[in-house]
């Protein structure tokens, strides 16, 4: 009889392919995670699964349709697409917009950046099974979202940005109501912190998992609240303020939320902390509202120019890059999300730790989808479905667009 | 410094707090429709309407088709109207904003599901 016992056993490696549905959200999105029994020993990131070819079809859009066009590049944080547009736009007629203006633009990016971190709280309490505080935290979400609807008139697109300013006022009563919902909203974001920081059921699971080093955050250039867990000074809110921004650093009352612990719990700090920092600018903003209007005409022919418009989503830094002609058309529009720099330092962070943690890693990023790979072509008539590859679809939109001139 | 108990009084508090949904098909009380919600599309004052097509241009969505005026219709100075198809409408308000007579609103009927397409156009 051998002894088992002292057999060492070497568990093979295994490859598993997590997608093309993210294991947390739901959302397309594809890894390759070598595994050695529990342990993930490397993981390939395989960006740009799905495209939807935004950028070239705003290309064809007038820039006023490209407003709503952007804000539906993302469901949770439209407003920044939205805004960041409109801004890409003034910057590039070179337009001035009133001050008031300034004031509700920012509000809305700062209560869309509440909404979508109490957002990512309720997923990451889900993505560890703590389902009780994922449903309470996601009802009192529902003061931020009817704060959102009341003023914009949609819960989730509120294309409250035009080009030259913003579509709707803010009244007194909105104002008050507003303050009112920010005391509660702040008393149960206090609550959640200490449910975060406290809690053994969700700290024990993020306490150094996904570990992210500064130096490599640095190196893969991990943006928004993924780089600040690791303690890298990234925020365009306070390094290259735009709008509002701008008067609300000058007072010096806020500071940037950092954390030098580098893993999963680091990133939800920032997070839950940056979330009762939003309410205060929120309640700044509204405090310091200048009168005036709202809006300014812009011409719709834009001169030809090239610009760089930076904002802070929730996510980190997002760049909308506008390269205009003088016609009401865009002749080069890129959008560059922040998961897509956060995506790179994915694969370092999964490495060494437990397959069982992979969802709370990916999560932690807090994803969001938009780029690149192949496309499924249904026809609408007969509802048939065919792939088709790269280089085949260039082929085919080349020749759209020689069928199909820019209208001018 | 992590230790349980965090959430249990709260999990007290709320067996006796009320529901915080609504059952929404079965009872209506209590949704929170606020004044000024964008939803469905509707031609409001079509005698105002003088079928000059920008609601049609500015429409991100290609939602919005101008037709020749039916006999049942106000005629327009043009002969056309616009309809709007809402299974494409992404309910932005832009038509609202840019239509240079007031001729068009979203109103806050926000019960948009139907069997099929063409019962999804507006007249
Ligand atoms: S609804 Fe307004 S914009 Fe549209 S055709 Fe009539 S007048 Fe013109
Ligand atoms: S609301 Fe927007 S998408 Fe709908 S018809 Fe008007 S312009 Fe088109």
């Amino acid at each position: 009889m051998t002894s088992a016992g002292k057999r060492i056993v070497i568990p093979p490696r295994v490859t598993i392919p997590i997608g093309p549905q993210h294991p947390a959200l739901k959302e397309p999105g594809m890894f390759k995670l070598t595994v050695e029994g529990e342990h993930i020993v490397d993981a390939v990131v395989n960006i740009g699964y799905n495209h939807r070819s935004i950028e070239k079809i705003g290309e064809n859009n007038t820039h006023l349709q490209n407003l709503y066009l952007a804000s539906r590049i993302c469901g949770i944080c439209s407003a920044t697409h939205n805004g960041n547009y409109a801004q890409a736009v003034e910057f590039a007629a070179e337009a001035e917009i009133p001050e008031r203006a300034k004031f509700i633009r920012t509000l809305i990016w700062e209560l869309d950046r509440i909404h979508s971190h109490i957002l990512w709280l309720g997923v990451a309490f889900h993505e560890v099974g703590f389902d009780t505080a994922f449903m309470l935290s996601w009802r009192d979400r529902e003061i931020v979202m009817d704060m959102l609807e009341n003023i914009s008139g949609n819960r989730i697109h509120h294309d409250m940005s035009t080009i030259g300013g913003v579509r709707r006022n803010i009244s007194d009563v909105q104002k008050e109501q507003m303050l009112r919902g920010f005391d509660k909203l702040e008393e149960r974001m206090a609550f959640y912190r200490d449910v975060a920081i406290h809690e053994k059921t969700f700290w024990n699971r993020v306490d150094g998992v996904g570990m992210l080093e500064a130096p490599i955050a640095k190196k893969t250039s991990a943006v928004g609240p993924t780089g600040r867990g690791s303690g890298l000074k990234v925020d365009v809110r306070f390094n290259d303020p735009t709008q509002a921004y701008i008067p609300m650093m000058d007072t010096g009352d806020f500071e940037m939320i950092l954390s030098d612990r580098g893993d999963v719990a680091g990133r939800a700090v920032v997070r839950v902390i940056e979330t009762i920092e939003a309410i205060n600018m929120s309640r700044w903003l509204l405090n310091n509202m200048p009168d005036g209007p709202i809006r300014e005409r812009v011409r719709p022919r834009i001169q030809p120019n090239e610009v760089l418009a930076r904002h802070e989503a929730p996510r980190g830094e997002l760049i909308h890059y506008l390269v205009t002609n003088g016609t009401n058309k865009p002749d080069r529009w890129k959008v560059r999300a922040p998961t897509y720099n956060n995506w790179t330092s994915m694969a370092h962070c999964l490495r060494g730790d437990y397959l069982a943690d992979a969802p709370i890693i990916l999560a932690a990023i807090d994803p969001c989808y938009s780029c690149t790979d192949r496309v499924v072509i249904v026809d609408g008539n007969d509802e048939t479905m065919r792939l088709v590859s790269l280089d085949n679809l260039r082929i085919e939109s080349n020749k759209w667009h020689k069928e199909h001139p820019r209208r001018e | 410094m992590a230790r349980l108990g965090k959430i249990q009084p709260e999990l007290m508090k709320n067996v006796r707090s009320k529901q915080a949904t609504v059952r929404y098909p079965f009872v209506k009380a209590g949704i929170n429709v606020p004044e000024g919600l964008r939803a469905r599309w509707d031609y409001k004052m079509p005698e105002r309407c003088t079928g000059c097509k920008i609601c049609e241009r500015v429409c991100p969505a290609e939602a919005i088709e101008m037709i020749k005026c039916r006999p049942e219709d106000f005629q327009t100075k043009t002969g056309f109207r616009p309809i709007c198809h809402l299974d494409r409408c992404v309910i932005c308000g832009q038509c609202v904003e840019s239509c240079p007579r007031g001729v068009l609103t979203l109103t806050d009927s926000f019960e948009m599901a139907f069997l099929s397409r063409d019962d999804m156009i507006v007249y």
